[in-house]
Order: C-alpha cells, then structure tokens, then sequence
C-alpha cells in the first residue's frame, strides 16, 4: 500500500501529467493512421526519454502503448483499414457496423472496451506481478505451439457462410507465411534470390493492401454507378450510455482475461489474443451469424483483448526482465538507460518509479476516455466525404504509411499486389479474414512446432506427455470442428 | 452542413499527413560546419544506417551516438532503419549508397556470417571501418534445471549426452559460437533456434533447453534470480559483471568468442572523409555521458579504432570459413 502511495506521488509530479496527456494524443493519432504502429512510435520516442527522469519518460511511453492499440480501432471502423493486426478483428464487425450508420456505437464501443481492457491489465499489473512471473517460464515450444493452433482455429468460424473457401483462404494464408528463410536452417524457401523476401512478407504491407487497397479498387469500380455513392451515413452519438455498457460488461470481461493471460506469456502476442477474444465472443454468442454482419460485441471482445495484452505483456518484463513483445523491449532499454534493471530487484530498488509506471499505466487508461470521445466526433465526420473523393487520400496514407515501416519501397509493392489479391478474393467471393489470420500465425506455428520436434529429438509425443500442451490442443480442435458439428446438431435435432 | 464537414476532415487529414512526415525525419539540429579542414565534409545530414527495426541495442548504440557525433561533425546525424533479410537489406543499402561518406553503416557480427553465405553483393574487404563501439564476449550459460554449476560438471553431462542448446537464430553470433565451441572440444549439441536473445533466455530459464551461448546483458536478469548459471566466459580476462565467472582460458581451453558492433562505410569512400568520421567516433565513445548510457544498457564501450576494428573483422571472419559447411548443410 506504501508503495502505490509512493506511485501516486510520483505521478502527481505536473511533468508526468502533461507527458501522460501528450503520450496519449501522439499514440491516438499514430494508432489511427494506417501502417504506423505505436511500437514505431515509442522506438522513436525512447531516445527522447533519456535526458528525462525516469518516472516522467516511461509515463509518456506507457500512454503512447495504451493509446495507440486503441487508436487502431478508429481507422478499422470509419474506414475498414485496420491500422495494425492488432486492429485486424475490430474491422469485422466495426466497418459493417459503420456502413449502417452506427459508426458512433462502433467507435463508442471500442473506446470503452479499450479503457476496460486496459484497466484490468493495469490492475493485474499492479497486484499479481510477482506472482504471474513463474507461470510465464512454464510455457515452452511446445505450449507455445498449441496456443498458436488455438489461434488459428478460428478460421472456420470468421470464414463466413462458405467454410471450403475460408479454408482455401487459410491455406494460401499459409503457404505465404513459408516465404524467407527456414528458422531451423536457414535456407531460403520461395525468395526467388531476393533479399527483400528473405525475412518473409511484411504482415503490416500485407494486411493495408488487402485492407485499403483493395477497397479503393471497389470504391473506383463503384464510381461508374453514380446513384450509389449518393447516400451518407448518419452517424449517431459515439457514447453509447450505461445500459448499452451494462450489457457488454460481460464481453469485456471475458476480452480483457483472454488479453491479459496471452499477454503475459512471453512472445505470444496481441494478434492471437485478440483472434481468440473475437471468435470465443461469436462461438459463445446466441446469435453467431450476426457476426461479421456489425454486431458491436464483436467490436468489444477484440478491443478489451488489445489493450488487456498492454498490461499483460509488461508482466514477464518487470517480474523476469524478460520482455513479452517487441514492446516491451523497447521499455527494457528505456529503464536499463537509467541504470535500472528489471526483475525482481526493480521492485526492492526502484519502488516509486516501478509503482509510479503502474499508476501512469492506470491515468493514461483514464485519460483515453475523454479524450477518445471528445477528437472522434470530429473524427466520424470522415464517414460524411463521399467515398470517391476519399479514396484518393487513403491510398496516399496507405502507401506513405507502409513506406514509412523500414523506408523500404518493395513494401510499397506487397501492398500494392495484396490489394490485387484483395481485389480478385473478393470478385469470386473468398473471404480474406482467413488468410490474413494464417499468415499472422503461421511462422509461430511452424517455428514452435520445429522447435518442439528438436527439443524432443524428433518424438510427436510432446503433444500428449505434456498436459498444458494437451490441454489447449484439445481446446484448440473443438474450436476448430465446433461450426461443423452445431450445424450437424442441430439439423439432427430438427428432424426428430 | 456537407461541404463545411468535408472541409473539416480534409483539414483533420491534411493534419495528419504533417505529423507523418514529421514523424519520419527529425528537425535538424543547427550546427556550424567546420570550414578549416582539407576536404569538405560532411556538406549534409549523415545517415547511420542500422539495418535492424527501432529499439534493439544496435539502434540504441546508434541513437545514443547519434547527437553527439552531430556535434563534431557539424551537421545532423541521423539514424536510418532498414531492418530485414537477417541485415542483408540494410548492409546492401549502406554499401550501396553514394560513396561520400555520407551513409554510415552500423557493423555487427551478422555482416561477417552474412558474407560467409555468399548471398550477398559485398564482400568482407568491401568496407572500410570506422572503430568498434562495442565488444560483448559470449558466455556459456545453462539452465538451472540441468543441474550443473561448474564447468567441470558441465562437461560431463555435455559428453554423456546430447545437450539441448538454444540460439536467438540460424547464424546468429551465438549459434556461431557453439559452433566453434563444439568444434574445439568435440562436444556435439543438438539446436534449436528461436526468434532472439528474449525467447531464447526464456526457454533456457523455463528449463525448455539445456544451454547456449549468451552475452551478459540480456540474461543479466535471469542470472542474478539463479535461472540461467553462467558456466564459463569465452574471453581472455574475466567480466567486472560477472567477476566470480572464470573463464575458458583459465579452464584450459583457448578459446574467444563475442559479438561486436562498430561503423563502416564502402570502401569507396576516400580515406580522408573516413578520417573525418574516425575522429567523431573516437570523440564520441569518449563521451563521459556515452560511456554512462552504454554501461547502464549492460554494454560497456569497448572502443577500438578503424585498422584495428577492421583487423578483428577479417580475422573473425577467417575463423568463421572453418564453421562454413555447417551452416550450409
């Protein structure tokens, strides 16, 4: 308790209040715009922090963190372009949800999620450090494996109404993820001797081509039809009230112990948590097939998963001084440069600058409310520009926004030929969504799996001789054949 | 109500694009160029190419010495990403630039092992180096549920069977290092590779792997909670991080390894914009604030100059072509 107080106090220092405040504006603009990710964002702010104290420089870090995950959302909703993967499943249900009209309940939603989210990260955070750190170390190749697998089992259930072609999705999805070099041996596999391939298809340039460009080529397809781009959507209030909160109290919670839990185990990622949250949410759902059709809980798992993992993937990194994601890396260095170090010893060391990030994780998780509501209903006005006009401007910010990843123009080219594979998916009805998920997964999958097969010398029987691995493949299958069985079942049931 | 609301976003996005572009290039630093030396150098914002994404310790090197190199040089030091292809892009793209000095590379160990595999447009002789900004020597470390606390112990389990060795990669420095260990005293490992120094401490402290080769900054952590064991230091003196640690040279066994990181730029360039550059190097690492902020990141400076540097390097890379048919399997 001396110890929160002592966070408190640091973050009433104004310095960390108006770091707090600014973190949150650059990791809301950044977070909103396509191709820029708030793990670019604090790379490039960290040298900044150096010459400020510690307390006040991992404040703005945290609030660039939380703000910028939730800035995903806003491009995924009012324009159907998720920003960054961990953004991808918001689009599902937010841009239909848009279309209609209710991109106010949409933006709402993910705004509230968000906060929820990363308020129970934060207090996981705060409270269960110490205690969550050794559960991450029992997580190996082989765990790691099965969680992959429990992530990509949603595709069946994002494939739509045609399971076959949300499964060929998949597998092409998969068969990209081959491209670069073997992790085991480094053979380069589909480079075609290009050095640009060796490192495989960037998810970012892929996900904007298949996102943005290609709903550009429908816009200028569509501008032949004029009577069609007459009508602009009304767009409604973007506080969605108590009783609508009420109702997805349930959906949030749920989001947020996905998200934290993934989270936490080193390298897993907020792509997989925020997949799971999403198709545990339509698998649970009482009316699955309104999913994908703008069901704002669709929004709202997704969403409270993304900023759960903020929280969650700090904790191996303060407890072990082993970082979670790439993110968290980059906090590593910006505490050690102040000659700290994580672990256990932070915590008897440093107890106001570690409590004080807790706390500064919780303010900026405030903070993003308002400040959320207040720039969208400027924001949402964008629905209001007739698409064709817009359309222009997007593929500017697309293709800036992907250059400006590794300043590498042959990302440029992947958007440009995903937006083509983008466009012909869509011509013959393919769903995209399965692809995208396969491609994020299918390296951790592949490298988990070899690295499993190595450790047991080439024996499959890590896949029954270890419960926690047993375990949630068990999960992951059911999740996989579950929208083949129901059907079956309940057809069963209506002939009787 | 339609025109102004359109106005509106135009202004909102026209806004946004500002702030990328801004984002992408920082507001360069004022500074009066040194007229009285002979050539003219540098005339504009030197780039420090890293060829890794933003926030590894290679970028943060860069990024520390960034401001200050711009202070000697007289014009704005920038760091430039061009991560991918296991550094090849970001090697190819520096080596490629204009030779006016201009475009620094930042030189790791992977430039040697990338060289080695023949896939590359330079050569090991295609630059000229600037100096080492850092040494770290490789440790041998295991895992502490394989129950070994010396070296000793540690070789005979290593001989009796075929230990779990993990890597932050295929040719990455540590996997090289086993190599060359396994090499030497014939102990054979069986590999497995992961995605960097992070995932590979995990598992050798989760007990998912039996050993590897590590530097002391990245399972400085791990170490002092008694997950890993620091066995041995592949180094000619011991470490003042890990003072209790001996050595492989004390345990009988000549043998050296570590990853470095340095600049360099295509050999090229004349040798009189190289010496302009050697200077700022030097005048940087020896920076008291420099040194502060490496030490405190767990990587002290260990600075040599450009011939030396460029000595250690091709020599590294001799040792390596022994390693050769065992990568390229």
């Amino acid at each position: 308790m001396d110890n929160i107080l002592l966070g408190l106090q640091s973050v009433t220092d104004p310095n960390v209040i108006l770091f707090l405040l600014l973190g949150c504006v650059v990791g809301l603009i950044i977070g909103a715009l396509p191709g820029l990710t708030g793990n670019m964002a604090i790379a490039l702010m960290v040298p900044l922090t150096f010459t400020m104290p510690p307390n006040v420089g991992l404040a703005f870090l945290v609030a660039i963190y939380c703000s910028a995950i939730y800035g995903g959302s806003i491009s995924a909703i009012l324009l159907g372009i998720p920003g960054t993967i961990s953004s991808f499943a918001t689009t599902l249900d937010g841009y239909p949800l848009a279309k209609q009209g209710k991109a106010g309940l949409a933006l709402g939603t993910s705004t509230m999620a968000s906060v929820f989210g990363g308020l129970f990260s934060g207090a996981v955070l705060m409270f269960l450090t110490p205690v969550l750190a050794d559960a991450a170390l029992k997580f190996g190749p082989a765990e790691y494996f099965a969680v992959a697998l429990l992530g990509i089992s949603c595709i069946t259930s994002i494939s739509g109404d045609n399971v076959p072609k949300g499964l060929l999705s998949g597998m092409l999805g998969l068969i990209i993820a081959i491209i670069g070099m073997d992790p085991q041996n480094g053979v380069p596999r589909l480079t075609f001797g290009d050095p640009n391939m060796l490192s495989g298809i960037s998810l970012v340039s892929s996900l904007i081509g298949v996102f943005g460009v290609t709903s550009v080529l429908k816009t200028a397809e569509l501008c032949k039809k004029q009577e069609t781009l007459q009508k602009v959507p009304e767009v409604d209030s973007v506080w969605i009230g108590i009783k609508e909160c009420i109702h997805q109290l349930p959906t949030w919670i749920r989001g947020s112990v996905i998200g934290t839990i993934v989270g936490i185990i080193p390298g897993a990622g907020t792509n997989v948590a925020t997949f799971m949250a999403y198709d545990w949410e339509k698998k649970l759902s009482s009316e699955p097939e309104t999913f994908g059709k703008g069901n704002p809980l669709g929004v709202a798992a997704p969403e409270s998963a993304n900023n759960a993992v903020t929280g969650g993937s700090l904790v191996p990194l303060l407890s072990l001084g082993v970082p979670g994601n790439s993110t968290s890396a980059l906090f590593l260095g910006a505490i050690m440069i102040h000659g700290m170090s994580t672990g256990p010893v932070f915590f008897t060391d440093h107890p106001d600058i570690i409590y004080g990030l807790f706390i500064s994780f919780i303010v900026a998780n405030i903070i993003m409310a308002p400040l959320g509501i207040f720039l969208l209903r400027y924001m949402k006005t964008i629905l209001s520009v007739p698409e064709k006009l817009l359309a222009g401007v997007i593929l500017a910010f697309c293709a800036t926004g992907v250059f400006s990843i590794a300043s590498n123009p042959f990302d440029v080219l992947v958007t440009i030929v995903f937006g083509l594979i983008g466009y012909f998916f869509n011509k013959f009805k393919i769903p995209t969504a399965p692809m995208i998920v396969s491609m994020v997964l299918g390296a951790m999958i592949e490298g988990n799996l070899r690295q499993a097969l190595v450790a047991s010398r080439g024996s499959w029987n890590f896949l029954y001789t270890r419960p926690l691995t047993l375990g949630i493949m068990v999960v992951a299958v059911g999740s996989f054949i579950l929208p083949f069985i129901v059907p079956m079942i309940k057809r069963t049931f209506a002939k009787k | 109500m339609m025109r102004k609301t359109s106005k509106l976003a135009l202004a909102i996005l026209a806004g946004m694009l500002m702030f990328v572009s801004a984002c992408g290039s920082k507001p360069s630093g004022g500074g009066t160029g040194k007229t009285a030396k002979k050539v003219n150098f540098p005339t504009k914002a030197v780039d420090l190419v890293v060829p890794f994404k933003p926030g590894g310790n290679v970028d943060m090197c860069s990024r520390i010495i960034a401001p200050v190199m711009e202070k000697s040089l007289g014009q704005p030091v920038e760091v430039l990403n061009k991560p991918g292809g296991g550094a090849v892009i970001g090697q190819t793209y520096a080596l490629n630039a204009k030779p006016d000095g201009h475009t620094v590379l930042v030189l790791t160990s992977s430039f040697a092992t990338n060289v080695l595999s023949g896939n590359t447009t330079y050569k090991i002789d295609s630059v000229k180096m600037i100096g080492q900004m850092c040494y770290d020597p490789e440790v041998l470390v295991v895992s502490s549920a394989l129950g070994v606390k010396d070296y000793k112990s540690f070789l005979d389990v290593a001989k009796s069977k075929e230990l779990l060795n993990t890597t932050p990669g295929f040719s990455t420095s540590h996997h090289i290092c086993s190599l060359l260990y396994g090499q030497k005293t014939g102990i054979k490992f069986q590999y497995m590779h992961t995605n960097g120094s992070a995932e590979q401490t995990v598992e050798l402290a989760g007990g998912h792997a039996d050993v590897g080769f590590t530097t002391y900054a990245g399972a400085a952590s791990l170490i002092q909670q008694g997950k890993i064991i620091p066995i041995a230091v592949a180094n000619d003196s011991r470490l003042s991080t890990l003072p209790n640690v001996p050595t492989l040279k004390e345990l009988g066994l000549d043998f050296k390894y570590g990853s470095y990181r340095g600049l360099a730029v295509s050999s090229k360039v004349p040798d009189d914009v190289v010496e302009i550059l050697r200077d700022a190097l030097k005048k940087a690492m020896n920076d008291e604030n420099v040194k502060k902020q490496f030490a405190n990141s767990g990587l002290p400076v260990s600075y040599t100059d450009g011939p030396a540097f460029e000595k250690m390097v091709r020599e590294d890379y001799k040792g390596l072509e022994s390693v050769k048919p065992m990568l390229k399997k």
